[in-house]
């Protein structure tokens, strides 16, 4: 009887959090479609305002900053549109019409400067088969191999006999799940450990020191692309893509 | 067969010289080194003769007060003006034994029915040499000082031009005379550059060259300098550092042949090693100057484009891609080629670069050419061509400017596809034309950019922040099918052992017999029934000892495992007591002798003795 009683306060709690949910996840929806509503009848600062209240809610999706950044494109704030649109990569590395918008966006930005690799020529190879995967689905497909290679090992554990006639198969699996690993490994330095950064100003000035009075080392453009290596008393310390170290005042370059 | 037929004719060449020289008269000549020897100081003589080499070694036979050895010969053959000499020379060592005036010779040698006979050569020995002969060191230094270096040792400096303009290079020329003599550590030569660009010498030339009647070994250093302003000029001295190697002997002496220059100290034979000691002496050889005018650029004909380059080149232009669309770049290399100094040469000038987004030239220096790689940017589809570029120059060989031009470059650019986004948006679909005729290619189609339409949906919608990877639920359950295969591998690894190992599974056995076996005892001791607990205790000593030696336990007696223990140099002590348990146990178990709860006590404290010093003990 305790028993029943306390399946049935668990169904219950798990009932009215799914609805709860729901209808959280409904809001969204529907403050998406007013938005899209406002940005065809070209009214794109409401669009804005509407994509923003999502995100204030504490919801994200690579459609939803695709959008911001269509919409922020068309008010001609190149570098806020830049910044939704690599927000939207994180979440959409695959998407056709994000690839297309972002390097329209970056053409049209045209800072020699943001199309520098980051990485190395090895790096790049090694990412290849990963590209259009983002962080979640890789993942879940590291996540997938480590459970391939552990059910193997139990199955070669339980029968010897068996590892001896599938090693190949074994050692195959183990390379594709270091493979796998090592671009988990680079992806997540990438997205995680370092924070990337839009300039989001018309033209900004990166100085040698943290000092409205010190010397401008170079001049970046909006829609610029930077690591955001430290903050500093209203400065942030970037790193241009050519390697260019440099402070510039917080407000001129948002993380991504 | 050219080869084959150009070895033979040498061949041929060489034999019917070898005859000519065979045929000649064979000259005999000895000489001796020194003339004045001390007692205990050698004298070397050579016994030469000219025009053969097949000479054996002559007898000299013993002359009163001198001990002769004979080193060994030597040969030479030298080709002069086609004509072949040959000798051969038998080398003696010439020891004196006594004061005296000695005449050595005339040798006559018989060879081949001929005989050769030689001159005498006089050898005066003394008791002991003068001052200057007792000191060698003092006598080489005056040796040295003796030498005239002006004569044996002396440098040249040599301008290519008496006369040239200001940033012409003017090819100079250091040269180091040595003549019978041992140079070494020879240092780049140096001289005073004011008003000239830094000297760097390149690596020297060595070669002998005949000068005054006289043979020099010469090391010449070539380097090429520019007047930085005009001027009357003198050129060096050139200083040239090195030391002069004096070989200082104590007992024999050789004069310094020409094949010494340059002389390694460990070239030497055996014997000169050991009688001869090295000295360096630095000197500083210094040249004569050279004079010479810079001339200022002349001032007619003086193109606007020139820049300062001087000498003969050629220019080359290329440009890359000549079709393009605007705002791409076009890669300008420019290559200017030739002779003279390219540290004055910069970049060809263009006409006129409007149109164009124009970036700073690199550059990249060779040795006989300049190459300047430009990048150009059209700024729009209105541009036709590159502009003419020029480079001018001063030929000093023509005594005139002049002037190379490259271009105009047609180029075709296209209109960008890139373009503001306002005028991308209002942009109108353009006008498409049907191909006036079959086989006719379509007309180019002007296709505009814009950004594509925003989405319809949200797609997969995430919580900010909230990932896959860094959920702490996630993150924990990962370790866990790890966990389950290292368990598993190690639950397998122990089956497979217990099952293949018997000696460690009788181990295992021998525990939980340990275990569970004294619980038993202790259990079979409260009900006092000694038949029960002595059949129980000798039942987990055979079930222990057998797991522990990896025999079946029905098959342990005492009579079995006394030697087991006794080859493990188990305690004596422990082994009589096993003996008394298994009697104690056998007795209660047979002949029902009874024991009490004492003697069961404490023969279970003998028993749990027992087990803890067999465990300690290795079977």
């Amino acid at each position: 009887m305790k028993r029943m009683i306390a399946f049935c306060m668990l169904a219950f709690i798990a009932a009215q959090s799914t609805c709860l949910a729901a209808e959280k996840a409904a809001d969204p929806e529907r403050i998406f479609y007013e938005a899209n509503a406002a940005y065809e009848k070209g009214d794109y600062a409401k669009a804005v305002q509407e994509y923003a209240r999502i995100t204030g809610k504490g919801f994200e999706s690579g459609n939803l900053y695709f959008n911001i950044g269509n919409s922020f494109f068309k008010l001609g704030k190149l570098g806020l549109a830049i910044l939704n649109y690599e927000r939207a990569r994180r979440f959409i590395p695959r998407d056709s019409d994000l690839k297309s918008n972002l390097g329209y966006a970056q053409g049209t930005a045209d800072d020699p400067f943001n199309r520098a690799p980051e990485q190395n020529f090895l790096i790049r190879l090694l990412m290849v088969p990963f590209r259009s995967f983002n962080m979640t689905t890789l993942t879940v497909f590291s996540t997938a191999v480590y459970l391939i290679i552990v059910a193997m090992f139990l199955v070669f554990i339980m029968n010897p006999e068996r590892a001896k006639k599938a090693k190949p198969a074994l050692v195959i699996l183990l390379v594709i799940g270091f493979y796998t690993v090592v671009a988990f490994g680079f992806k997540y330095y990438e997205e995680e450990v370092l924070t990337y950064g839009v300039v989001i100003q018309k033209e900004v000035e990166a100085r040698y020191e943290p000092i409205d009075k010190a010397t401008t080392f170079y001049k970046l453009r909006e829609g610029s692309l930077v690591v955001v290596l430290k903050e500093k008393g209203g400065w942030k310390q970037i790193r241009r893509l050519d390697g260019k170290i440099a402070w510039v005042k917080d407000d001129a370059v948002e993380d991504i | 067969m050219k080869r084959y037929v150009s070895v033979s004719l040498i061949a041929i060449v060489l034999f019917s010289t070898l005859g000519a020289s065979n045929a000649k008269e064979v000259r005999f000549e000895a000489n001796i080194d020194q003339t004045r020897v001390a007692i205990g100081e050698g004298a070397q003589l050579s016994l030469v003769f000219h025009g053969t080499q097949d000479i054996p070694a002559p007898d000299i036979g013993s002359v009163d007060g001198i001990d002769a050895r004979y080193l060994g010969p030597s040969t030479m053959m030298t080709v002069i003006n086609g004509q072949v000499s040959t000798s051969i020379t038998h080398v003696y060592t010439i020891i004196p034994l006594r004061v005296g005036k000695f005449q050595l010779g005339p040798f006559s040698v018989m060879h081949k029915g001929d005989t050769y006979t030689s001159n005498a050569v006089a050898l005066d020995v003394v008791e002991e040499r003068g001052p200057r002969q007792q000191a060698p060191i003092a006598e080489e230094d005056d040796a040295i000082s003796g030498i005239n270096l002006d004569d044996r040792l002396f440098v040249n400096l040599e301008a290519g031009k008496v006369k040239a303009y200001v940033n012409e290079l003017v090819p100079v020329t250091v040269k180091m005379y040595v003549n019978r003599m041992n140079v070494s550590d020879i240092q780049l030569p140096t001289f005073a550059q004011e008003g000239f660009s830094k000297v760097e010498f390149k690596e020297p030339r060595q070669y002998r060259e005949a000068l005054g009647g006289a043979v020099y070994d010469v090391l010449e250093f070539k380097t090429s300098i520019f007047g930085t302003k005009p001027g009357e000029y003198k050129l060096g001295p050139a200083k040239i550092k090195a030391n002069i190697i004096v070989k200082k002997r104590t007992r024999s002496r050789r004069p310094t042949s020409a094949d010494d220059f340059f002389d390694d100290q460990f070239g030497d034979s055996f014997f000169d090693d050991f009688f001869t000691r090295i000295e360096r002496h630095p000197v500083e050889i210094k040249s004569q100057g050279a004079p010479l005018i810079i001339a200022p650029m002349p001032p007619q004909g003086r193109p606007a484009t020139f820049t300062g380059a001087i000498g003969d080149y050629q220019f080359l232009f290329s440009a890359s891609p000549k079709k393009l669309k605007s705002g791409d770049p076009i890669t300008i290399k420019m290559e200017v080629r030739g002779s003279g100094n390219f540290n004055t040469v910069l970049a060809p000038q263009f006409e006129n670069l409007s149109g164009f987004r124009e970036y700073e030239p690199q550059v990249k220096t060779e040795e006989n050419g300049k190459t300047f790689t430009q990048v150009l940017i059209p700024e729009s589809e209105k541009v036709t061509e590159i502009p003419r570029a020029v480079f001018s120059y001063y030929d000093p060989a023509s005594d005139g400017y002049k002037t190379i031009v490259q271009g105009p470059t047609p180029i075709q650019v296209e209109k960008a596809q890139v373009e503001a986004p306002a005028q991308v948006i209002n942009a109108t679909a353009p006008a498409f034309t049907a191909p006036a005729a079959m086989g006719e290619s379509p007309p180019k189609e002007d296709l505009a950019r814009d950004i594509i339409f925003i989405k319809d949906s949200l797609g997969t919608l995430y919580t900010k922040g909230r990932r896959l990877y860094r959920n702490p639920f996630f993150l924990g359950l990962l370790p866990i099918p790890l966990l389950l295969v290292i368990i598993f591998f190690y639950v397998y690894a122990e089956r497979y052992r217990l099952n293949s190992d018997i000696r460690y599974a009788g181990r295992v056995r021998s525990q939980q017999v340990l275990k569970s076996g004294l619980h038993a005892l202790q259990r079979e001791l409260k009900k006092g029934a000694s038949h029960d607990f002595y059949e129980m205790m000798f039942k987990a000593l055979q079930d222990y000892l057998g797991g522990r030696i990896g025999i079946p336990s029905a098959g342990i007696t005492y009579g079995v495992v006394e030697p087991v223990l006794a080859s493990k140099d188990a305690d004596l002590g422990m082994i009589t007591k096993l003996k008394v348990l298994f009697e104690t146990c056998d007795r209660a178990r047979f002949a029902y002798a009874k024991g009490g709860e004492y003697t069961m006590k404490d023969d279970l404290k003998v028993f749990e003795d027992m087990l803890k010093y067999l465990e300690k003990v290795k079977i």
